[in-house]
């Protein structure tokens, strides 16, 4: 259980920072595209921050791996939140993936509507579409990792 | 219906503790543990290896709680 809450919650803060990072591109091109200059200057804070904690996170994340048999190359193309060690686990996944789904059905429709109110405040919140498609995830992450802590706990 | 079983007795009898029965059948401990508290039905196959381990036929170990009324 600690490795799907561990993994749940260092998905989201590298979601998070993701959005920080394509939201502060989006700020710099603007600015490029206002003052019609050809400088470009970018902020290289967020893309350390996300490159700093990509690096620390794939070697925890790999060296405490449920299924020590993966190698790197199996491990790297799946989600780090799944622990599927016997069959209860599976059947927990399997509980904890149909109720991220399910929320993935409830959240997008709610932020597509959100966006037609989108012009009113573009020139406040110009990000907003970057942060809406990061709470998606960040909503189904935390819906699976409930759903797996309750389960796992019954 | 649930199942009911007789793991954490024989288990007992057996002097296995919950970590060593789920060494022994390929599972966590956690998994004994809900098993053992009649919240996970275990599948056929985890229910033949349990019944290898202590060496008694599945239907000894598991039963349908309407059956033993």
């Amino acid at each position: 259980m600690k490795h799907v809450v561990i993994q749940s919650i260092s998905s989201i803060i590298l979601y998070v920072l993701m959005a920080f990072l394509f939201s502060s591109f989006l700020s710099d091109v603007s600015t490029v595209i206002e003052t019609d200059r050809f400088e470009i200057e970018f902020n290289l804070l967020p893309l350390l921050l996300l490159v700093g904690f990509f690096i620390v996170w794939t070697v925890y994340s790999f060296k405490t791996r449920p299924n020590q048999n993966l190698s790197f190359g199996q491990w790297s193309v799946r989600m780090t939140e799944f622990s599927e060690v016997d069959e209860r686990e599976q059947i927990i996944t399997a509980k904890a993936t149909k109720a991220a789904y399910v929320s993935f059905g409830i959240t997008v429709p709610l932020l597509m509507a959100s966006f037609m109110f989108y012009p009113l405040f573009e020139n406040a919140l110009p990000a907003y579409p970057i942060y809406a498609l990061a709470s998606t995830l960040i909503i189904s992450t935390l819906v699976y990792m409930a759903t797996w802590i309750r389960a796992y706990t019954h | 219906m649930p199942l009911i079983n007789r793991v954490k007795e024989l288990r007992a009898r057996h002097q296995l503790t919950q970590g060593d029965l789920a060494a022994k059948v390929g599972v966590t401990r956690q998994t004994i543990i809900s098993l053992e508290k009649g919240s996970y039905t275990p599948s056929l196959l985890l229910a033949m290896q349990i019944a290898r381990v202590f060496e008694e036929p599945v239907e000894s170990i598991f039963t349908i709680e309407e059956e033993t009324n």
